[in-house]
């Protein structure tokens, strides 16, 4: 039974990233809509965050960011669909959710680093390329919002040094990625319980 | 600060960030250590040190604009500046607002006045201390090495409730002589020397003089400080273990009715009922925080702390066709132009567009107050934002506008002729061209106050032209005449420079998506700097001889080189040969030859050329020119043709 919250807790999660990294736009009758929205991404995080609480207990620190940020990030899908202006309040809550959001990747990629310690086949070690995933992501995410705050006076060179991060960061979140299905991966979910919930569905 | 206004932009500035820390912190309450907790007002404490507005920009919210609003409310149309974080009383207070700032002035000044007493004070009780038991100093030595800080003095002093540290350089720490002073409460203290809380809490008490009339603030300094401490609980309870945990609780409940000491340069274990309550709960849920935690907290703070320091640029509110009239004043008075070209582009559009409110953005002072009432009373009339430019006819918005002959006349002060046109119900025909109206205004743009503005220095006049695009010079239009006369020839240029901040957008009205087409952008770019300039010049010769002499002469040349300020003369000139030659290089130099038909004369136009400009090089007109003349293939004369004034110019 922990194997099988464990390996949808874990699946949720790299899905949740699937989701927050890949965006699909289509066109409907003059409007784009980003059918991977970010906030079903957060939505997976939540639901992942009950699942695997019990094995990390500071997760659960994690679910009122979660929902705010899952929140902010479908009231930002709906003014994007619309192209609604953000305006000054808009702005102050979005800078929060920034924050909310470099503290929230960071604490849980430390708690899956925590799982993955535990349940991780020998000499594999998961949880520190988990870490190193986890500290390369929150130093990106710092820098690109420095730079966007020093854009005024960098000029040219500004455009180049964020593409340049931007690559540097999306690498990091597909080999995030890629780790969290290799941990899934490696959680043996006994027979048993397969048989026991094909038993049930019958 | 130096008047009301410039305390009240300054102190709802902090105010905005303080009340961002206050959400920031409840949301990270439980999540980010005591540490990140008292670190977090360090950046209020950046905020309130530099002054509200640095360049042009606001932490989140442009309280220029709420500020302006008020000032405008009352009558004042002034430009409100944060010089430095401090009060500063120029004269004696005449109007309301003064009195006002005299009051607040006083009040900081008895805050800081009530606090030098008080530490005065603790310091004379502080002489009347004995020294401690040797095993005391023995104790006090231990925790000391352990937390590796330098020995301070301890003393006991009769009657006091608690431990205490005083002092930044000599620190002392003071213990209750009447009762034995817990090891934990050694360590809270010792954990206070090792963060140089005592000097913190002089920057609070400082920080808190200043802005004694915002309670928000007033709270903030009150909280910082109980940060402080439970940062120090935090640091104690993680050397204690188990019931030493409790313990330490125990003891700071016991201090709950116990008077405190709340004097700057000194920390005190017992910080209030209330604080202590506060405190307590933190102990209950008391926790260590990961060491990787620290990167965390590093970047949000530092994310923070660029959002507040930075801040963002003031941008121009939207088209304010129907806006109160004193809101929409305010808001565009509250974005300052911080270019000579934003300044000039201001002005220009305000005149394209008729617009009192753009005219505001670039208005000096003085012309604030009228403008003020002037916008009033076309709102009460629903008129809305129309302001009358002195122009005869209505302007081409479409057509745009350019800045010609633009230099510099001394340090901040950039003058230059605007140029627009007129609109079509002026177009005419001569027959064969199309004749166009064009107005000029010389203009004067200077800073003022930290911000830059315009005024025009005389009336619009009106010329007409056959030139339809004034992109790359119009001689219709005042030109800069250079020139010099040897043994009846003389050489002259005619010159000009033009500058415009390029406001085209392209639009794109089809459904395949292709551009067809562009319009000129009206909205002020009040920080543009220039992104389009030229020069044009032209060459003439005249012979004052007799038409003998002239028609003596079947070819002309000239060959000329434009010297500016602080410019090397260059040490040839382009030879000429040939009767129909002409060319230019990017340096300013020209050089044309032209044959003279008989009877030509008394001038003889030897055409010209023009060219880019880098826009963002200083504007100048050039010192003088070198020109070498010659006839006939032959060398006439070297001259140097300096500026004629009172003619064309």
């Amino acid at each position: 039974m922990i194997e099988r919250k464990l390996y949808g807790g874990i699946s949720k999660i790299a899905w949740g990233y699937f989701l927050l990294y890949c965006n699909i736009n289509i066109a409907i009758g003059g409007i784009t809509v980003n059918i991977l929205p970010s906030f079903a991404g957060f939505l997976l995080f939540l639901s992942a965050i009950g699942l695997l609480c019990a094995e990390e207990r500071e997760l659960s620190l994690l679910r009122i960011p979660c929902i705010v940020l899952a929140v902010w990030n479908g009231v930002q899908w709906g003014l994007d669909m619309f192209g609604v202006q953000t305006n000054e309040v808009l702005r102050i809550v979005d800078f929060i959710c920034v924050l909310l959001n470099l503290y929230f990747h960071f604490q849980l990629l430390t708690n899956m680093a925590g799982i993955a310690e535990k349940y991780q086949p020998e000499d594999v070690f998961l949880n520190r390329k988990l870490l190193q995933c986890r500290t390369a992501q929150t130093v990106a995410l710092t820098v690109i919002f420095v730079l966007t705050r020093f854009q005024p006076w960098l000029g040219e060179v500004w455009a180049y040094i964020s593409v340049l991060i931007l690559i540097a960061y999306l690498a990091v979140c597909f080999y995030m990625m890629h780790i969290l299905f290799r941990l899934r991966k490696s959680i043996q979910i006994p027979q048993t319980d397969e048989q026991g919930e094909n038993d049930e569905t019958v | 600060m130096r008047d009301l206004w410039s305390f009240l932009l300054q102190t709802l500035n902090a105010g905005g960030v303080a009340v961002l820390l206050l959400a920031v912190k409840a949301l990270f309450k439980d999540k980010l250590p005591p540490k990140w907790q008292f670190s977090a007002w360090g950046v209020l404490g950046i905020v309130l040190l530099i002054p509200a507005g640095w360049n042009g920009r606001f932490a989140l919210v442009n309280w220029q604009y709420v500020v302006e609003f008020m000032k405008s409310a009352v009558g004042d149309f002034s430009y409100t500046r944060v010089l430095f974080p401090f009060p500063v009383v120029r004269s004696a207070p005449q109007t309301v607002a003064e009195w006002l700032f005299l009051v607040y002035t006083v009040g900081v000044l008895v805050h800081l006045l009530m606090y030098l007493l008080s530490y005065i004070r603790l310091r004379f009780v502080l002489r009347k201390g004995a020294p401690v038991s040797e095993n005391v100093r023995e104790s006090v030595n231990a925790i000391a090495s352990g937390l590796q800080i330098k020995r301070c003095r301890v003393i006991q002093v009769e009657g006091l409730p608690s431990a205490f540290v005083s002092g930044v350089i000599r620190p002392v720490l003071a213990i209750p002589a009447q009762t034995d002073c817990d090891g934990k409460i050694l360590l809270h203290e010792l954990m206070h020397l090792r963060s140089k809380d005592t000097l913190w809490s002089i920057c609070i008490a400082l920080l808190r003089s200043l802005h004694w009339c915002n309670p928000l603030l007033v709270y903030c300094a009150k909280r910082a400080v109980n940060d402080m401490e439970a940062r120090c609980d935090q640091c104690v309870l993680e050397q204690l273990e188990g019931e030493e945990r409790r313990e330490y609780g125990r003891i700071l409940l016991s201090m709950v009715n116990e008077r405190f000491a709340r004097t700057p340069g000194t920390t005190c274990v017992n910080n209030g009922a209330k604080s202590i309550r506060n405190r307590i709960e933190s102990i209950a849920r008391f926790k260590k925080y990961p060491h990787g935690m620290r990167l965390v907290s590093v970047c949000i703070l530092l994310l923070l702390g660029l959002s507040a320091v930075i801040g963002e640029p003031v941008t121009l509110p939207s088209q304010p066709k129907q806006a109160y009239a004193r809101t929409s004043f305010a808001s565009f008075m509250s974005v300052p132009c911080t270019t000579y070209a934003g300044a000039m582009d201001a002005y220009a559009k305000a005149v394209l567009t008729q617009n009192g409110y753009y005219r505001v953005l670039c208005a000096p002072q003085t012309m604030r107050a009228a403008l003020g009432e002037e916008m009033q009373t076309n709102y009460e009339n629903n008129v809305f934002s129309v302001w009358n430019s002195g122009l005869s006819h209505d302007p081409d918005e479409q057509g745009g506008y350019y800045i010609y002959n633009l230099h510099k006349t001394e340090e901040d002060v950039y003058e230059g002729l605007l140029v627009i046109k007129l609109l079509s119900s002026e177009v005419r025909y001569d027959g064969e061209y199309e004749i166009h109206t064009l107005a000029y205004q010389p203009l004067r743009t200077y800073k003022e106050n930290g911000r830059w503005v315009t005024v025009a220095t005389d009336d619009f006049q009106t010329v007409t032209t056959t030139e339809a695009d004034i992109s790359w010079g119009c001689e219709d239009l005042p030109v800069l005449v250079y020139g010099a006369t040897q043994d009846h020839w003389t050489a002259e240029v005619i010159t000009q420079n033009f500058y415009t901040v390029e406001s085209a957008v392209q639009v794109q009205n089809n459904s395949f998506g292709f551009a067809n087409g562009t319009y000129f952008d009206s909205t002020p770019r009040p920080n543009a700097d220039f992104t389009k300039a030229g020069q044009m010049h032209r060459k003439r010769v005249y012979h004052n001889g007799t038409q003998e002499e002239r028609d003596a002469v079947s070819v002309i040349s000239l060959s000329v080189s434009a010297v500016y300020p602080g410019e090397e003369q260059p040490e040839t000139l382009t030879e000429v040969t040939g009767s129909y030659v002409s060319g230019s290089n990017s340096h300013g130099a020209s050089w044309s030859s032209h044959s003279a038909d008989a009877g030509w004369g008394p001038m003889l136009e030897l055409g010209g050329g023009g060219g880019s400009l880098e826009p963002e090089t200083e504007p100048a007109f050039p010192a003088y020119y070198v020109a070498r003349l010659g006839t006939d293939s032959e060398f006439k004369a070297d001259l140097i043709l300096t500026e004629q004034k009172g003619e064309d110019g």
